[in-house]
């Protein structure tokens, strides 16, 4: 290749100043970071609308509670949110009617305070993450766009030593510069979109969630 | 079961997709881009290999038409000539100098003269200054006439521009040149020169014959890059001609 330069990827990176490889740093991390929760959403939500899915398919067709019940205890950890508002519904239920000085009206209410409990649980840990996805969706392109204009800053300055200005001499400063923006922007875009797509996701199953307490609540009045 | 243990059997798949995106998108960065600076005169010279020119044929003939035709026609007319004939060249040439430089005080000039003197004796016998003005006049009719004639064989009004911007060009560059005060009269430099479109001059300006003076051919090749833009004719097909010279310079 030619001696004057050779605008290689790995070398605009390694020649650039110290802040702008700071932040080029910052962004690969929150970038990796932002792709890690992207993933694991993708997969936790998909497997939250699934079982909420053949959970109710099963609640549906045939209402036998404690059958059902069992299989929510048995399923332990991978028991999905939906049988786990069930399972804490149904289990303060049982536990409210054994006493005898309990009122129809309270043992619902215990049932109900119990799966409100659950549910906020579920929401929490279906929600977790999200508001960082929100946070690099829309942070990390003014990083970048720092990294550039410190950047283009310094190519800037040293052209102030050159008598005779051309373009070659800023032209890399500002290519290496870009390449900050560029990572900004690649953190960013999936991370909006993401959130978008898994707060909709989320809240469609919380309205679920709570349609089928409502269900359940009925299921539980009507047994008394 | 309050106590929450959520199962995420998803953690390490979805780390080795975000690293597997980034590598992804990096190596986008490296082989998308072509990072290489190209280099572009390697599309000049293919852009000046497209044009086929009838160049090298006319420029020879523009250019030493002075030197050769006095002794050939001189032969048959007088007997005495051939020996003076190199002599008057000089003297036409100097003539020329001193219309082209007319910033040269007379005392510069004298001295030229007087250095110039010792080799004049070498080649020629004494009584010239007496026959000097008429010859020279005799010598401009011949040029005249020589010129007439390859005009003539020529298309006229073609070769009249290429005589007029060869003889622009010339002055143009001798113009230029900066010191000349101790070269001898007859030194000639010819260069090999590429013009562009305009007038510049590219780089790769070649010496094809020394003057034996090198401080006098560095001296005519400044003057040629000086000289830019050369004075180009209008018309696109006789400028066409001018795309490759055979520059002679003199002092």
């Amino acid at each position: 290749m030619d001696l004057i330069q050779d605008l290689s990827f790995i070398h605009l990176i390694l020649n650039a100043s110290i802040l702008v490889q700071l932040v080029m740093g910052l962004l690969l991390l929150v970038s990796l970071m932002s792709w890690l929760y992207i993933f694991l959403k993708m997969f936790t939500v998909r497997r939250a609308v699934k079982q909420s899915a053949a959970f109710e398919d099963e609640f549906w067709a045939h209402a036998d509670l404690n059958q059902l019940y069992q299989k929510a205890k048995t399923a332990g950890e991978n028991a999905g949110s939906m049988e786990r508002i069930f399972s804490a519904g149904l289990s303060e239920y049982a536990k409210l009617k054994k006493k005898s000085n309990v009122d129809n009206n309270a043992v619902m209410d215990g049932a109900r305070r119990a799966m409100r409990a659950t549910y906020q649980r579920e929401m929490d840990h279906l929600e977790s993450h999200l508001s960082f996805l929100a946070t690099v969706g829309s942070v990390s392109p003014y990083v970048g766009l720092f990294g550039t204009v410190w950047g283009i800053m310094n190519a800037f300055r040293s052209l102030s030593n050159v008598g005779q200005a051309t373009l070659a001499h800023v032209a890399p400063g500002i290519a290496e510069a870009l390449v900050a923006t560029a990572m900004g922007l690649f953190a960013a875009i999936p991370a909006v979109v993401a959130y978008n797509r898994y707060a909709h996701d989320v809240s469609r199953l919380a309205s679920r969630f709570e349609s089928f307490m409502e269900e359940f609540s009925n299921v539980l009045q009507r047994q008394q | 079961m309050t106590a929450l243990a959520y199962h995420e059997p998803y953690r390490y798949s979805a780390a080795a997709l975000a690293v597997v995106v980034h590598a992804l998108f990096f190596s986008l960065l490296y082989f998308g881009f072509d990072w290489h600076v190209k280099l572009p005169p390697d599309m000049v010279v293919e852009m000046w290999g497209q044009l086929p020119d009838p160049v090298p044929e006319i420029v020879p003939e523009v250019l030493p038409p002075p030197p050769p035709p006095p002794p050939v026609q001189e032969a048959p007319a007088k007997v005495v000539e051939p020996v003076v004939a190199p002599k008057a060249d000089i003297e036409l040439k100097k003539d020329k100098k001193k219309a082209a430089k007319d910033k040269k005080d007379a005392a510069a000039l004298k001295k030229e003269e007087k250095n110039k003197t010792p080799t004049k004796t070498d080649k020629a016998s004494p009584p010239q200054p007496a026959a000097n003005e008429p010859r020279v006049s005799q010598e401009d009719a011949r040029i005249q006439e020589l010129k007439a004639k390859m005009r003539a064989e020529m298309d006229a009004a073609t070769q009249g521009e290429v005589m007029r911007y060869k003889d622009l060009i010339q002055s143009k560059i001798r113009r230029n040149i900066a010191n000349t005060a101790d070269v001898p009269e007859n030194a000639e430099a010819i260069f090999f020169v590429t013009v562009l479109p305009g007038g510049l001059v590219m780089d790769n300006v070649k010496l094809l014959k020394s003057s034996g003076n090198a401080a006098y051919d560095s001296a005519a090749e400044r003057a040629i890059f000086k000289a830019q833009p050369l004075p180009l004719p209008q018309d696109p097909a006789v400028a066409r001609l001018f795309r490759e010279l055979r520059l002679s310079v003199k002092p």
